[in-house]
């Protein structure tokens, strides 16, 4: 193929210079890499994925399947770009790929030769499966390594993606799906009923297979209209015009997914569109003539070889050959014959319609009828085709001959594109007049028209696409508007009498982004991969890009044939969206570096930030693990933090905590069936602490209620539990107890929360809060004050979680931090500090206290020790269950406290319980380890774990074993109470 | 309401076709009861009970819709108290309100919210419940100001940092 530019076409007069492989190249305003390449010459664009076989432009849209190249270097590299579909920008750097040195001397062009050498069986499908299986050792040492580096597509980029994506939710009363005559239709009818539209189109430019007619004087009333419809689209204010956006998606509820490019401040859009009503007028994408070499440079299909010459402005050859078994292909001979190009038409029908006969004899146009191209000869592309006469039968061929020519158009028919029509589950059904599958039922408020629905003809493509927009419009209330037609028909007859495959030898593909032959098909077949699924997956034909736009119908009928069935008994692959390539960056959008996820911050977040925490993520929270003075590490941190709390003062950001208020006259009874005991007998302002348990009787969830007056309380869960335990209320409310006089509402973001804990605890708040008595008689363990602080209102609760006397203070959140900074100020004669989530841990783990490490969905009450806490005088949620024999099984683990023999020795955390040191750890597990940590306290490493019949095993050494880095560690089972087991310190 | 957000941001933000800012109210009460509250709500706040899905006002108090049996109101008012089957709860600091004003206001939000803010589907003073970027949001459609739309925020006093920085961020690209 030598193209070169023929005209305008459509285009405009500027030039630019963009670069291919390094090469300057000239362009004009609206061509695509690919006519701009054609236009200057280019040939060979890239190599195969498999065979590394020359690789050019074979067609003008989304379905390309040859010439893929990768745009820009750097961080905005980006690989496998289909050259029909991306507009070329002044210096824009277009690079071949899957080829070393250059597209034209390709070194791994080897495979194709020794494949070539020995058809049938290298690189064929299933090679790599049957050839890479000894030994073992070099699987992933050298095979997958070896095998990833020559095969592939392209290199992706190694930098983090610099661009912005946005996802964007759109809504319209229609959908349009397909810019095309039928699709620009559609929406100008639909646009006159005053309703949202939203028109999608894949191209850079409205007209689908419009733009393939010529825009000259003599055509111009065509291209006329098209112009005319776009103009009235584009200025109504209810229509909303997206091109180079692909709809690659169809989901429930009348929800479509998009891509758009923009190429501005945003790269790239992700539109979720929610739709009223869906019309689908996705066109139809030409399939190729299976034969010898269909793959080479110069083979065009025949519609994007018209294309390029009337939109474009570019003839893609100097001398062509039609090869075609049905009426379209015919006008590209015409047009380019009347360019004064040389045109043969090889057609495998043996009698084409008389007035195409006609025609090419009136253009002088050779036709052979009943022929067919056997093969394409020519090093980099195109420059002979072997032709011959097929017999009547279509199994063999006579009288071969070899005909010069650079550019071979072909077409074998034309295949709806159903994919977005069958996202719904829906099957497609084989259709023998188009020979090609459409989906017989359509999803609710969907219609498919045009191409899209198997309907070539302009006139009756447009008449169903009124109709949809009239039933779309009735359906929503509205009266779809008339339209004017386009002055002529444009015959959409086919007269398609399918072929296949021409029958003779030779690497036939028929996925030519994957480099899936006739071969491949046949030997799946052979091999027993006969359903088309497992067809796909063991040839991988249809997965690349272009999804088999071009492939699949060829690939499933040449299955039929093999199987001796029909095409529609064969069936069709699953179609799943997305239908196209979509950037991983569009699904992401914002959501990258910093931004991932949101932050959710406590009221005293910025005191934490200035005063050096360091910060863990939990949830969306992230926690000050500790704060580090000047050469500390973490265990330095938290061992200070944890004695100095021990022994002085602390205070810890404690908003974290659920928090839910729960009020009505039965919101005692509520929380009765709620938590495990009793919360009605709980007098005002005091608090208890609670366990609720789940409909199957294993530990949900626990924390401390606060009886603010007889119908209000005041609820705490844990971090990890706040949105879910609020859920489980609602439930119950809504549907177990709808008859109880109760609401539920979070107040989590209300109120900051902070933990004063230690013996001078008292003492800094005391000093920090004068008008508030916090002396035991006014503010027992367990009671709750009220006061304030110059007019902010203090909740005050007296407990504990760190086993010392504490308190936790609950503020207006907007309060939060000054209240802390009080805090602090009154407690710096008692030497306060702040302390994080690691302290806090050590300081509940030297208590005995769970949390999440422990209570996590396996546990029984029993398990962690506190049966004894359930009521039996009432019933709560779980009781019933918690009493099936497995949970009540005497043998259950039971929480127990574990020391380090060694006291120096760590016992990590997940460890299995053993009691042989020389066992298979797995042999003999008896529990595990939840947490642990150091006890400044014991100068000993500490665990917290759950071990068989444990409460009868104080006193013994057993071992905790961590099979993955072989550890085990000796270890003595001791109460879970580490510290002030007569609880004294917190009631001191 | 919670003024979190000026701790964070210089405000109101300006762009070609859109302005972001902040706004406070004094309090913000939480009004609930367990079966038909209209009357207890009507005689506690002076003010006709909004419709579901709406919110109305009343000088510088609004009451919005905020569920079955639930309302949210703004008001200078500092001490409301339970009464008669309505229960008060004081949610003055659990939000942050954020402005959005100007004509590509519905160009800017459609960038996370899920919902439907054209004229016809969402008119003014209706208020709806969704979420941007993972950040639940109650989102109230003020009265436009010259024909520009102004939407009002709520958010999650903890969320309302990313929130903020998700809107500029994509507000200082949208033209």
């Amino acid at each position: 193929m030598s193209a070169y530019r023929i005209g305008n076409g459509r285009l405009g007069e500027a030039e630019f210079i963009f670069t291919f492989d390094g090469h300057k190249m000239t362009a004009r305003a609206g061509d695509t890499v690919a006519s701009a390449l054609l236009a200057n010459g280019v040939e060979v664009i890239g190599r195969s994925f498999k065979y590394h076989r020359p690789r050019g432009v074979t067609s003008s849209g989304p379905e390309e399947t040859g010439a893929l190249v990768t745009l820009g270097s750097g961080a905005r590299l980006e690989p496998n770009v289909r050259a029909t579909m991306e507009p070329v920008s002044e210096g824009l750097e277009v690079f071949s790929q899957n080829c070393w040195p250059t597209p034209t001397f390709d070194l791994w062009s080897v495979n194709s030769l020794v494949s070539g050498l020995l058809p049938g069986s290298l690189l064929s499908a299933g090679f790599y499966y049957k050839s890479f299986m000894w030994p073992a050792a070099f699987w992933h040492r050298l095979y997958e390594p070896a095998i990833r580096r020559a095969a592939g597509m392209a290199k992706p980029p190694r930098e983090a993606d610099p661009d912005l994506y946005d996802r964007i939710n759109s809504f319209c009363d229609i959908a349009v799906v397909g810019g095309g005559a039928a699709g620009l239709s559609a929406a100008l009818s639909s646009a006159q009923s005053g309703l949202r539209v939203i028109l999608f189109e894949e191209n850079s430019d409205l007209g689908g297979q419009l733009l393939n007619e010529p825009p000259d004087a003599i055509n111009g009333d065509l291209e006329q209209w098209r112009k005319s419809a776009v103009v009235s689209l584009m200025a109504a204010p209810n229509v909303t015009i997206l091109t180079r956006t692909i709809c690659w998606g169809c989901f429930d509820g009348n929800t479509l997914a998009a891509h758009e490019c923009i190429d501005g401040k945003v790269r790239q859009n992700y539109h979720k569109v929610h739709a009223g009503k869906i019309i689908i007028a996705a066109g139809a994408i030409e399939r190729p003539m299976v034969f010898a070499n269909n793959d080479k440079p110069g083979v065009m299909l025949a519609a994007s070889a018209r294309r390029m010459l009337n939109h474009y402005g570019i003839a893609a050859g100097h001398t062509l050959v039609v090869f075609t078994n049905n009426n379209s292909a015919y006008q590209t001979a015409f047009d380019y014959r009347a360019h004064g190009i040389s045109t043969l038409v090889v057609d495998s029908r043996c009698k084409p319609p008389a007035k195409l006969v006609a025609a090419c004899a009136k253009q002088g146009i050779q036709l052979q009828t009943g022929g067919v191209v056997i093969q394409a000869r020519g090093w980099h592309g195109v420059r002979k085709v072997v032709l011959a006469d097929l017999s009547s039968d279509g199994k063999s061929m006579t009288r071969k001959r070899v005909v010069a020519c650079d550019l071979l158009a072909h077409s074998g028919g034309w295949t709806p594109q159903v994919q977005m029509a069958a996202h719904g589950g829906m099957v497609p059904i084989y259709n023998q007049k188009i020979t090609a599958f459409l989906v017989d039922k359509l999803p609710n408020d969907t219609w498919s028209v045009g191409a899209a629905e198997g309907e070539n003809s302009l006139y009756a493509g447009i008449q169903q696409a009124l109709t949809a927009a009239r039933l779309a419009c009735d359906e929503l209330g509205q009266t779809a508007g008339e339209i004017v037609l386009p002055p002529r028909d444009l015959d959409g007859e086919l007269n398609i009498e399918p072929l296949w495959r021409v029958p003779a030898a030779g690497k036939q593909m028929v996925d030519i982004q994957h480099d899936v032959t006739t071969d491949d098909i046949m030997q799946a077949h052979l091999e027993g991969y006969v359903s088309v699924e497992h067809l796909k997956r063991y040839t991988t034909l249809g997965m690349a890009n272009d999804q088999g736009r071009t492939a699949n119908v060829n690939a499933l009928a040449i299955m039929a044939q093999c199987r001796n069935q029909t095409i529609q008994d064969t069936g069709t692959t699953r179609f799943r969206p997305p239908i196209a390539p979509v950037t991983m960056g569009a699904f992401v959008g914002r959501a990258v570096g910093e931004y991932f996820q949101p932050v959710r911050r406590t009221p005293m977040q910025a005191w934490h930030e200035r005063f050096g925490a360091v910060f863990v993520n939990v949830g969306l929270y992230r926690r000050p693990q500790y704060y580090p003075r000047v050469g500390e590490t973490l265990d330095d941190a938290y061992k200070r933090e944890t004695t100095h709390v021990r022994q002085k003062v602390g205070i810890c950001d404690i908003t974290f905590l659920g928090k839910i208020e729960v009020v009505g006259p039965d919101a005692a009874v509520f929380l009765d069936r709620i938590y495990i005991n009793m919360l009605s007998t709980l007098p005002v302002n005091k608090a208890r602490y609670g366990i609720m348990l789940r409909e199957d009787g294993f530990v949900y969830d626990d924390g401390t209620t606060t009886r603010l007056a007889e119908d209000r309380y005041f609820m705490t869960t844990t971090t990890a539990k706040a949105s879910s335990v609020l859920a489980h209320l609602e439930r119950c409310l809504e549907i177990e107890w709808p008859e109880l006089k109760v609401r539920v509402s979070s107040v989590s973001e209300h109120w900051a929360a902070m933990s004063v804990a230690g013996p001078a605890s008292r003492n800094t708040l005391q000093n920090a809060f004068e008008d508030i008595d916090f002396a035991s008689e006014a503010l027992p363990f367990m009671g709750v004050v009220h006061g304030q602080y110059k007019n902010i209102i203090l909740r005050i609760l007296r407990i504990s979680f760190s086993g010392e006397i504490a308190y936790e203070i609950y503020v207006g959140a907007d309060h939060g931090e000054t209240i802390w900074e009080r805090i602090m100020e009154a407690g710096a004669k008692f030497n306060i500090i702040p302390y994080g989530l690691e302290s806090l841990g050590a300081l509940r783990i030297e208590k005995g206290h769970v949390t999440g490490s422990e209570l996590d969905g396996r546990v029984t009450l029993g398990d962690v020790n506190l049966e004894a806490m359930a009521s039996r005088k009432k019933w709560f949620v779980g009781q019933n269950l918690m009493q099936r024999p497995g949970l009540k099984n005497p043998n259950r683990p039971r929480l127990v406290g574990l020391r380090s023999v060694d006291p120096k020795v760590p016992i990590a955390t997940g460890s299995i319980l053993v009691t042989d040191a020389n066992t298979e750890a797995r042999a003999n597990s008896e529990g595990w380890v939840s947490s642990m940590t150091y006890s400044p306290e014991l100068d000993s490493f500490i665990a917290l774990g759950f071990l068989c019949n444990g409460l009868n095993r104080y006193g013994e050494v057993i071992y905790a074993a961590y099979p993955v880095k072989r550890r085990i560690v000796a270890v003595e089972v001791v109460s879970n109470h580490f510290v002030d087991r007569q609880n004294q310190r917190v009631k001191g | 309401m919670s003024s979190v957000l000026y701790e964070h941001f210089q405000l109101p933000q300006i762009f070609t076709a859109v302005q972001l800012d902040v706004t406070t109210t004094p309090a913000m009460w939480q009004l609930e009861g367990y079966t038909n509250i209209d009357h207890q709500v009507q005689a506690l706040v002076g003010m006709t009970v909004p419709d579901r899905g709406r919110v109305t006002k009343l000088g510088t108090e609004r009451l919005v819709w905020f569920g079955r049996d639930r309302y949210f109101l703004t008001t200078q008012r500092q001490d409301l108290h339970d009464s008669d089957g309505l229960y008060v709860t004081n949610q003055t600091y659990s939000r942050a309100q954020i402005l959005i004003e100007g004509e590509a206001a519905r160009s800017l939000l459609a960038r996370g919210l899920p919902i439907d803010v054209a004229d016809a589907a969402f008119a003014v003073s209706d208020v709806k419940h969704s979420h941007i970027n993972h950040i639940g949001v109650t989102v109230i459609r003020n009265h436009d100001n010259a024909g520009s739309p102004i939407f009002e925020l709520w958010v999650m006093r903890g969320f309302a940092k990313s929130l903020m920085d998700f809107l500029l961020r994509s507000a200082a690209t949208l033209c």
